[in-house]
This record gives C-alpha cells, structure tokens and sequence, in this order.
C-alpha cells in the first residue's frame, strides 16, 4: 500500500510537471490559442489563464513529486483535474471544434476523450493522496522529525 | 519555526524552477523570422511589414484563416508582405503532406497562390477523397501549370526537403499548430488571434517604422 501510494505521488507529480513545462518553454499564443478553442473564457481572461495555469502545474506537480505539502498539493492537482474534466466534457457535449486537447503542448497529442480518461485516473489519484498522504521519501516526512 | 521551515523550503523549489524554465528557454531561443526565403511571398518585397504564415492545406482552422488574411492584406496592401510556410501536420491530416507537395511545385512555376486558394475552396472534398491524386491533377489543368515540369517537380526530392525545412524552422520558432501567424517576430496563434490582433499590430510596427 505505501509503495502503491508512492508510485501515485511519483506519477501524478511527474505528468503535472511535464504538462507545465511543456507549455511554458513554448511561446505563450499557442496555449492562448488551445484555451480559446475551449470557448469558456472571455479575451481579458485568456492571458492570465495561459500564463499561470502551467507554472501552477509545474510547482505543485514538484511539490508532489519531492512529497512536499503532500495533502496540500494533491488537492490542487485533484481542482485541476476536476476542471480540465469538467472543461473536456463541456467541449464534448457541446461538439466544440477541439481536435486536441492542449495538454501537453506539442509533445504528446491526446484527442478530447483520451483526455478525459487521463483526467479522470489523475483525479483519482489525487483523491488517493487526499486521504493518505503520508508517503516514503518525501520531504514532509523529513521535516516533520 | 515549522512554518519557517516550510516556507524556506517551498520558495527554494519555486527559484530551482523558474531558474530551471528560464535557462531552458534561453538555450532553446528562437530561429530567425526571416530564415527561409521561398517563392510563396505577396506583397512588395520592401515592405515594413512581413506577415509570415505556417499553415496546412488539410486544417480546417487554416481555410478559416483565408478570408481575415486577404482582409488584412488589402486594409495594408502597401505596407504588408504576406509569405506562407508548409506546416503540415502528418498525424491528423492524411493528405496534407501530398497537398504541400503539389503546391510546393505550382510555387515553382510561379502559381502558388492560386493553387493555394484552390486547395483551400475544395478541402471538403479531396479532404474526404480516398485518393485524392486526379483532384489536384485538375488543378493543375485549371491554374494552367505546365504538367511536363509539374511531373518532374512532384518526384522531385529536393520538394519534399523544402517542406521539411519550412516544418523544422516552424518548430524552431515554437509553431506547434495552424496556422500559426508571425506578424515581424509577433506570434498570433489561430484566426481569432489573427482577426483580433492582427490589424493593431500591423498599424504599431508601421507607426514605429515611421
């Protein structure tokens, strides 16, 4: 059980901070342009959404994988994943032009519905890790001695 | 004292990061805007602006582009030169690859951008054709190519080379979709960014020109 949760922690973190890091080393137009596809943000919005959202993934998908604020960095992981959900459902019922689901910048393409499956696996995960976040090798383990 | 604790080591993995991000952007960089010279250029050539677009024959996103490109064309028709680069996304669009090619070759015979318009008015239907070889050899009849030379152009390699080249410059410079536009090094993703900036970007880079 500790190493399945370690495993969990290893790779929900690792698939954040790739997500994050594959969008922030690319100009910023391209994840403006993905956000604009999913038709729910109005122009004003779509900047600030595109700027922060993957440092948002890349520091707590880090925070996670070090196990540091475990609980903590779960639960956002687990609101990102519950939005990216909730976004890819929307654009499905709705029948919106999305062909790609932006969520790895160009490194791996994953059409609307793999999306969801991943997110939905990711979420679960993070639930995991909401409940029992006490996991080996991570630095909340370190500093609480 | 905890608290402390934490919040040293939580802004100690925020600097790694952004250290980490900023570095990689830095050796990534971004290839010259005016790298590749090609025959696919309208516009005056000593134009103040150029407007280079990376597009795909087979997206429908880049048929979308058409019409607000050739609207900001004639709104700067003297001030703007309009350039197009194949980026032809191979994965989704089974086609496209052999669409860039025979456009390539209209490019060499100087007829590029009536091809161009004809590939795009019929996306649908060579789109959707399970061979859509004799489509484009009617384009051909139709844009008046000389079909000797167009014969020998498409088994060309040095066609095919060419387009891989536009496709790696795209990268390079970040294209990661179509189409993708770059006003004088400005990058505007997607024809609503083309529409919604496009024009206010020409209008600031001809009033510092000035």
């Amino acid at each position: 059980m500790t190493f399945l949760l370690l495993l969990i922690r290893l790779v929900l973190g690792g698939v954040f901070i790739y997500s994050g890091f594959s969008k922030l080393i690319t100009p910023i137009e391209n994840f403006m342009a993905v956000i604009e596809g999913y038709q729910f943000l109005k122009p004003p919005f779509i900047w600030p959404v595109a700027f922060f959202l993957p440092w948002l993934e890349l520091i707590f998908g880090t925070f996670l994988l070090t196990g540091f604020l475990t609980r903590w960095s779960a639960a956002f992981l687990g609101l990102f994943s519950a939005t990216f959900i909730t976004l890819l459902s929307r654009s499905l019922i709705l029948k919106l032009p999305v062909t790609e689901c932006g969520c790895f910048g160009a490194g791996i393409s994953l059409g609307p519905q793999q999306a969801l499956m991943l997110d939905l696996g990711l979420f679960l995960m993070a639930l995991c890790l909401i409940f029992f976040p006490c996991t080996p090798f991570g630095l909340d383990r370190k500093m609480s001695k | 004292m905890k608290t402390k604790k934490y919040f040293l080591v939580g802004s100690g993995l925020i600097i790694v990061l952004v250290s980490l991000v900023i570095s990689v952007r830095h050796v990534r960089g971004t290839a010259s805007i005016s790298e590749a010279a090609n025959l696919k250029m309208k516009g005056p050539q000593n134009a103040p602006v150029q407007l280079v677009i990376y597009s795909d024959f087979q997206c429908p996103a880049c048929k979308n582009a058409v019409a607000p490109l050739e609207e900001i064309r004639s709104q700067f028709a003297q001030d703007l030169k309009i350039e197009f680069r194949h980026f032809p996304l191979e994965r989704p669009h089974r086609w496209t690859l052999v669409a860039a090619t025979f456009a390539q070759c209209a490019a060499e015979q100087n007829k590029f951008w009536q091809f161009h318009d004809l590939l795009f008015q019929n996306q649908a239907t060579w789109s959707a054709s399970t061979d859509p070889l004799p489509i484009f050899a009617s384009y051909v009849q139709e844009t008046g190519l000389n079909t000797k030379k167009f014969e020998s152009c498409v088994q060309n390699p040095e066609i095919l080379k060419q387009i891989r080249k536009e496709y790696s410059l795209g990268s390079k410079q970040g294209v990661q979709s179509t189409p993708t536009i770059f006003i004088n090094g400005q990058m505007l993703v997607g024809s609503a960014q083309l529409k919604e900036k496009g024009p206010a970007i020409i209008t600031e880079e001809l009033k510092k020109q000035k």
